[in-house]
């Protein structure tokens, strides 16, 4: 095992994989800055330039652009607060106001050494679970899964505001959203309306940019400023960040493994992992009214959980050949082009091929946050250029952003109706994230809820692990009404009738 | 009892959850599961909320964990600079529409920073082209996006043939 552990490292090093894990960082670097264009779509768009190329070398390609696109998408999210990533949402909610507040380089720094850390937490959670995960995997069925989407929801709604009642109602929003278009089983066309654009569903990439970054661009129009209200001192901020991330170096751990745990579960992906991760920085901390303003620990927690998905998700793909989300299903339609079955001779056969992909999620990441803080005070300049010069660029961000996610005029249409959905919440204080998870979640959730009815009946209610998780699903909504609660008992003022 | 305009969003709501339910009633039981599932809950919270707002309509009803607009600028001032920029919104994504990505994205830039920004002649004809450029490096010529046919060109065809 050891030996393949560190030939696995050698692996990496060789010229067949080393060059081409640089061109694919290189990929993921622009991708993840630019809005709407997701890795897992540009990395199924590069399968046709992996023929012929040898294993390591394809995998070193795309698993170090897929690795490096989730951590640059955190730069155009606290930056401008228009989502690189999907994945990269929840950067907005705190990391844009620490860049409003003069803070770019602080974001920046603890956004980028999180998911460093990160990184390199969840590919060793997955070398080391390489041999225990299969009894883990196989122990949850469809109602435990159905009953893990609503604990995530139900957390993130429960923990997103000062009221919890607000935050499951975005989520209920969220979840019909997701039922929109022609039901899967049934082939059903649900709230469609006659438009053969909801045929397919509604797509969460322009909705995701509609609501967040929307907002934001009206914000900086009303200021009249540049996005960086203060100037701050030069490398100061971006060693800030990482200094930060040292002294919350607990949050970094846990939301860390809270990311390879959802990266683990297939179907839950980053835009969970990274929400749910917040929601635990929110719980975690003391003073949670700071969140939303700026507070350093909801950059922090996304950013490592992000981040640490990647090798949670890479688990049930190579055990079992089961991938966790659209950018490990790419991963493996490559292996198999590559002449490489994943399942059980990932772990004896290609065992060090297992181990190089640990190393290349390591080695890309490091390779990029080293590049990342050489020029990111260049980039965070842009944000004290005045508003009526950034303005116009947002514009062209949110709109390609929303168009190139589906090739699609009616998604530009989408983001603009989402856009003045997102204005209206912010203006009225409704949490915003809890509506994202719930449409991210929608689609799994109804697949488990309904494999669930059609194998057992009303049963599954009972089975034991459900149970225990309506029980915490409860606990937390309980904690979420006490937690309002106390806020208004000891702050009226603060949390209540200040907005 | 007067509703504050908090409530809207609450009704909004309402209003989606009750639609959603009573559509979802015409479907298999299979179909509509799901949508009950998210609809009878987010008509009885926005309901429960609505309540709220109308028993204590000077209460907000909590903070929720995000940023909150600028209160530093006059509250007409805001409204009037946030009705100015959706409508800028709007008109880029109608431009888009009618003229296509290659001529909306430099024309609109250009008269953004002209007329909103009020920006030199030069800054605005450069930025404009600068962002064409960004455009059609990445989005055109290096990725092929495939851009819709601009409105103008079918109506233009229409009108001819």
């Amino acid at each position: 095992m050891a030996e393949a552990f560190w030939g696995g490292l050698l692996a990496v090093f060789t010229l067949s994989a080393f060059p081409m894990m640089m061109v694919g960082i290189g990929v993921g670097f622009v991708v993840g800055i630019l809005p709407g264009l997701g890795g897992a779509v540009t990395m199924a768009m590069m399968i046709p330039f992996i023929y012929g190329m040898e294993p390591a070398g394809a995998i070193a390609f795309l698993l170090g652009l897929h690795a490096v696109a989730a951590t640059t998408g955190d730069i155009t999210s606290i930056l401008f607060g228009v989502p690189g990533e999907g994945i990269s949402a929840a950067l907005v909610v705190d990391g844009h106001p620490m860049t409003k507040r003069g803070e770019a380089g602080r974001a920046l720094g603890a956004a980028l050494f999180s998911s460093l850390i990160g990184a390199i937490i969840g590919a060793f959670v997955l070398a080391a679970s390489v041999p225990l995960v299969r009894p883990l995997v196989l122990a949850l069925g469809s109602p435990e899964l159905f009953m893990l989407t609503l604990v995530g929801i139900t957390f993130v709604a429960s923990l997103s505001g000062g009221s919890p009642l607000r935050g499951l109602t975005s989520a209920f929003v969220g979840l019909l959203l997701a039922t929109v278009g022609m039901s899967e089983r049934t082939a059903t066309l649900r709230y469609t309306m006659g438009l053969v654009y909801l045929f397919d569903g509604l797509n969460a990439v322009p909705i995701t940019i509609g609501l967040f970054a929307i907002p934001e661009i009206i914000d900086l129009a009303i200021r009249g400023t540049s996005i960086a209200e203060q100037r701050v001192g030069k490398l100061v901020g971006l060693w800030e960040g990482v200094k930060d991330t040292i002294r919350h170096w607990s949050l970094v751990v846990r939301t860390s493994l809270i990311g390879t745990f959802i990266g683990l579960i297939p179907g839950m992906g980053g835009a969970v992992a990274q929400w749910v991760a917040y929601a635990h920085a929110v719980q975690s901390s003391r003073d949670k009214t700071r969140f939303g303003q700026g507070a350093v620990e909801g950059v922090i927690g996304p950013g490592a959980a992000n981040n640490s998905k990647e090798g949670g998700s890479l688990i049930p793909m190579i055990a079992f050949g089961i991938p966790g989300s659209l950018g490990v299903a790419v991963l493996l339609m490559a292996l198999l082009i590559v002449d490489i079955a994943p399942g059980p001779e990932m772990l004896t056969r290609h065992l060090e091929l297992t181990f190089s992909m640990v190393w290349i999620i390591v080695i890309a990441n490091i390779i990029t946050v080293i590049v990342c803080f050489g020029i990111v005070e260049q980039i965070a300049k842009i944000t004290l250029v005045r508003g009526s010069l950034i303005i116009p660029f947002l514009f062209l961000l949110v709109f390609l952003g929303s168009f190139a996610a589906n090739n699609n005029f009616s998604d530009i249409v989408l983001m603009l109706i989402f856009g003045i959905l997102g204005y209206l919440m912010v203006l009225f204080q409704w949490p915003r994230p809890p509506l994202v998870l719930g449409l991210v979640l929608g689609g799994l959730s109804e697949r488990y809820l309904f494999l669930s009815v059609q194998r057992y009946g009303a049963d599954w209610l009972l089975f034991p692990v459900v149970m225990g998780l309506l029980v915490l699903m409860l606990i937390v909504l309980a904690y979420g009404v006490l937690q309002n609660r106390h806020n208004v008992v000891h702050d009226p003022r603060g949390l209540n009738d200040e907005a | 009892m007067r509703l504050n305009p908090e409530a809207l969003l609450s009704l909004l709501f309402a209003l989606l959850g009750g639609w959603a339910v009573l559509e979802a009633s015409k479907w298999s039981f299979s179909a509509s599961l799901f949508p009950w599932l998210a609809g009878i809950p987010l008509f009885a919270l926005s309901i429960v909320l609505l309540a709220f707002n109308l028993l204590n309509p000077t209460s907000s009803g909590g903070r929720a964990l995000d940023f909150k607009f600028s209160e530093n600028v006059e509250p007409a001032v805001a409204r009037a600079r946030a009705l100015g920029i959706i409508a800028w919104l709007f008109g880029f994504a109608l431009g888009i529409w009618i003229l296509g990505f290659h001529i909306a994205i430099p024309v609109v830039m250009f008269l953004y920073l002209k007329v909103q920004g009020r920006e030199t002649w030069l800054l605005s004809l450069s930025l404009a082209a600068v962002a064409y450029l960004f455009f059609w490096g990445i989005f055109d010529n290096l990725m092929k996006l495939p851009v819709p046919e601009p409105r103008l060109w079918i109506w233009i065809e229409r009108v001819a043939s």
